[in-house]
């Protein structure tokens, strides 16, 4: 199930909503049935590998009883080659049988052509971090099944992250206090985050999916002009941004109405001055995730070893890449992360003074490419892709198609581009601390929010009853 | 949290469970009944998407029916876009709703559909049948109508011209009707309905008129030769104005789209038909009696929403797999073997009183070696084939695609 669906806004979300608050009286009684709605809502999205989640939580759940029982290190080993062998099975398997064959020049294995159960990354990686943190005496072992299945199986950030690890929900789960505060918080946090998907995110995936199947197709049969294929670009970056960073609103909106605080998972990260800084805002849970388990453990950027900190920033963005899907493109995709990084490290970037605008600009353009690397379907595709941008396939530079798309989505542009700067909290923050007395300006903005708000929440919920267009793109994740 | 925020979550809260008590209240026996109606899954392929199904009943059994779409379409209008639910239609200058095309790309080569024709016309040569092949209008050519700036308007005009110029090296004989109202001085808005993604009836009776006088000028073919049968005279006709809803408008919405004027011609001569057709799941029906009871489906025409009010069906019922119409009362007239899709219906439903029989296929769902069985069987003296230039394409032309197969009868289920 996903949060931009009828079903999840109109059916799902009130009764599990009504029912949780009903069940106020105990905790133990909300927390089995936050597992049981959670184990539905995976369920209806996966009704057959609902049961590898199901042995995941148990599996997990008696590792963590043996770590704790017996540090040997042979336990941890077996709980990483069972969790990651599954995820390797079900994630990786076509692509090393491609890899393979590819060697040899023939089909020598047939394709498995597995299915990917949705979140397996992300729910994978969670309860990873449970058995290590148990066997790192980090955390406490989990002696109710039910509350670690509620830990991995957790509705909100189940497909789509935020990575959360165990010690941060621990005690959420025995004890948590949720008031109207935070059930106010949440539903705002919801509320934008179902306006930024559907209406921003889906529109751009629109524009996007339209330029990139152009160049899908080879350039003998259409060419994609030098601005279109920017512009192409240039919306999936924001629908890459706005849909990703949207699920995370709500996961985190959702959390909070049932009492949990989740990790921010997106900070603004366009406004980043350096690519390290914009991977320290991108995905914070999943960079939180490499640098606990593996970029640390593997000595970190303290080592006096430069060689050794080059070999680590390597290992984590190829795991990074890696975990983002299985194909070259992904790979490729996170070691130019580590290779402007590494260039940042040499050059000192951050200590560097001035050119403040240069420095956005490049970001920019950086995650600009990347993101064409993480989009193209094969390396084919981007190589085409990446020409197409630089005119080397005499493809011609001006297109009607790019003002034709500016016209009928610059609107969403517009908004796109404006709400990847902190809009809300800079308006708040200088009607609050401003010396003059904004009185009606407040009301004003008051209004518009509440107005604004409900008016994109309404037309939200008008676009997913008419089936306008709303991909998932974490089927891929 | 502050003041407003806290009135908006409120508000908010009230709202999506309000919606959800209200739509859960009113349209609950129509989502019990659809849930029903899927049956419960009883293979693992049949679970995996049981809940996609479910899914899709929530979504279509939501309380306000086709408001949702309406509202969809007003904010559409409003902000003056011209592209519709991610290029699913687009808008032309004139008003008329277009298919969205960026490649406008036919992935078979003109010459092999046309040598599929000819191949077609060298094996029922010996029974001494014509072929001629019908090329209508398309609903956007570039150049010709007035579209908006960068839009991407569906048009395979040149690849029509193509086919054509093939059609003529191969000798084949054609009407393209694309000139017929070029020379007319016809506007799109003339032909087709701006809602649908069919031509006018009228636009069809236009162009049966031409054929029938082609017919019998060049092959002395007797469907019209008193003039008779195309004179609009010999026809009641009736106009409901603003009144019609085509496909493209319903899933636009009517707000967006607007209404259409559908006329309708019934002719006024005695007529005396049997007509058994067959639908996509091989339901078989057989009606006689006179034009208006066998070749009409008034029931169409009488749906109070507009919604539901699918005039274009009420002749014909649209479009069934298989049709065969025996004409009692012009026993002697040709017989007629129609290959073709839906735009084809009102010259086939206008074409009928001049055949003695008019067997109509719709090609897409019809194996070649099954077409050609029936062909060989019926004898017919004309095939017509009749696509506009976006059908002109492989999936329609099943019918000489035929060495490959092998079993007739599996094929032509």
């Amino acid at each position: 199930m996903v949060f931009s669906s009828i079903t999840f806004l109109l059916y799902y979300f009130p009764i599990v909503f009504i029912v949780y608050y009903i069940l106020a009286f105990s905790r133990t009684a909300q927390n089995i049935w936050l597992l049981l709605a959670s184990l539905l809502f995976y369920a209806w999205g996966e009704p057959v590998y609902v049961v590898l989640m199901v042995f995941s939580i148990l599996f997990n759940y008696i590792m963590g009883l043996v770590v704790n029982k017996s540090k040997k290190k042979i336990n941890i080993v077996i709980t990483c080659l069972v969790n990651l062998g599954i995820l390797g099975f079900y994630k990786y398997s076509d692509f090393v049988i491609e890899l393979i064959n590819s060697v040899f020049g023939e089909t020598r294995v047939q394709p498995l052509k597995l299915p990917l159960p949705i979140g397996i990354s992300f729910y994978t990686f969670q309860a990873l971090s449970y058995v290590i943190d148990v066997y790192k005496e980090k955390a406490e072992v989990q002696k109710n099944p039910l509350n670690l299945g509620l830990y991995i199986s957790f509705f909100p950030q189940l497909v789509a992250g935020p990575i959360v690890r165990y010690t941060t929900v621990e005690k959420q789960i025995r004890e948590r206090k949720s008031d109207f505060n935070m059930i106010t918080e949440g539903i705002c946090r919801f509320a934008e985050g179902i306006a930024k998907k559907v209406l921003i995110a889906n529109n751009m995936a629109a524009v996007a999916d339209q330029i990139f199947a152009l160049s899908s197709g080879g350039d003998n049969i259409v060419k994609t002009p030098v601005m279109l294929a920017w512009l192409g670009a240039f919306a999936y970056m924001l629908q890459l941004y706005y849909d990703f960073s949207a699920y995370s609103d709500m996961a985190i909106g959702l959390g909070k109405m049932f009492g949990f605080q989740f990790p921010e998972n997106f900070r603004y990260p366009f406004m980043a001055k350096s690519i390290r800084e914009f991977m320290t805002k991108w995905h914070i849970s999943l960079a939180t995730w490499f640098n606990q388990y593996v970029y640390k453990p593997l000595g970190g950027s303290k080592s006096d070893n430069k060689d050794k900190m080059i070999r680590n920033l390597f290992i984590v963005w190829l795991l990074t890449g890696i975990w983002h899907g299985a194909g070259w493109t992904f790979i490729w995709w996170g070691l130019t992360f580590f290779a402007f990084i590494l260039l940042e490290n040499f050059i000192n970037i951050e200590k560097s003074e001035g050119h403040e605008v240069l420095r956005h600009i490049y970001v920019w353009v950086v995650v600009l490419f990347a993101m064409v690397i993480f989009r193209s379907d094969s390396g084919a595709q981007l190589i085409r892709y990446i020409g197409n941008m630089f005119g080397m396939s005499g493809n011609g530079f001006y297109s009607s198609r790019f003002v034709m798309f500016l016209k009928e989505y610059g609107i969403i542009f517009a908004s796109g581009i404006l709400f990847l700067f902190p809009v809300r909290e800079f308006i708040e923050e200088t009607l609050e601390h401003s010396k003059k007395n904004y009185r009606m300006l407040k009301i004003c903005w008051q209004t518009v929010y509440i107005v604004g708000m409900l008016l994109l929440t309404f037309f939200s919920i008008t676009v997913l009853a008419k089936g306008g267009y709303n991909p998932f793109i974490y089927f891929n994740f | 949290m502050k003041i407003y925020q806290k009135i908006f979550a409120v508000l908010f809260l009230a709202c999506i469970i309000g919606l959800a008590g209200v739509n859960f209240y009113t349209q609950r026996e129509a989502i019990i009944s659809d849930v029903k109606e899927l049956g419960v899954p009883d293979s693992k392929k049949k679970l995996e998407t049981y809940t996609a199904s479910i899914d899709s009943i929530l979504a279509s059994d939501l309380i306000g029916d086709h408001m949702w779409n309406e509202m969809y379409g007003a904010v559409y209008k409003a902000l003056g876009k011209n592209e519709e639910n991610n290029f699913s239609y687009v808008r032309d200058k004139k008003g008329i709703l277009q298919f969205a095309d960026f490649k406008n790309v036919n992935d078979t080569e003109a010459l092999e559909l046309a040598e599929r024709v000819r191949k077609l016309v060298d094996r029922t040569e010996k029974m001494g049948t014509k072929v001629i092949f019908l090329v209508y209008p398309s609903r956007f050519e570039y150049g010709v109508d007035d579209g908006y700036y960068g839009i991407p308007y569906r048009d395979f005009n040149s690849y029509a011209d193509d086919f054509i110029r093939y059609l003529r090296r191969l000798n084949m004989d054609y009407i393209d009707f694309r000139e017929l109202f070029n020379e007319m001085g016809y506007e799109k808005s003339d032909i087709m309905y701006p809602t649908d993604h069919h031509w006018k009836l009228e636009s069809g009776f236009l162009a049966t008129q031409y054929l029938a006088q082609y017919m019998d000028k060049n092959y002395n073919a007797g469907f019209d030769p008193d003039y008779f049968y195309t004179n609009p005279d010999n026809y009641i006709t009736e106009t409901y104005y603003q009144r019609y809803l085509g496909s493209i408008g319903r899933e636009a919405g009517e707000i967006y789209a607007g209404l259409d004027d559908y006329t309708y011609f019934l002719p006024t001569y005695e007529t005396q038909f049997t007509r058994m057709y067959e639908d996509n799941d091989n339901h078989k029906d057989e009606v006689s009696g006179s034009y208006s009871h066998t070749i009409m489906k008034r029931k169409y025409l009488t749906y109070e929403d507009s919604y539901s009010r699918e005039f274009y069906n009420s002749y014909l019922g649209g479009i069934y797999r298989i049709e065969r119409i025996v004409n009692h009362s012009n026993t002697e007239a040709p017989r007629v073997l129609f290959l073709r899709d839906s735009y084809s219906t009102p010259i086939g439903a206008f074409l009928a009183p001049m055949c003695s029989r008019l067997d109509m296929y719709w090609t897409q769902f019809c194996s070649g070696n099954y077409l050609i069985e029936r062909i060989e069987d019926f004898e017919p003296d004309y095939i017509f084939i009749g696509f506009a230039p976006d059908k002109i394409q492989s999936s329609e032309f099943t019918f000489f695609d035929i060495e490959e197969e092998t079993d007739d009868e599996e094929v032509a289920s």
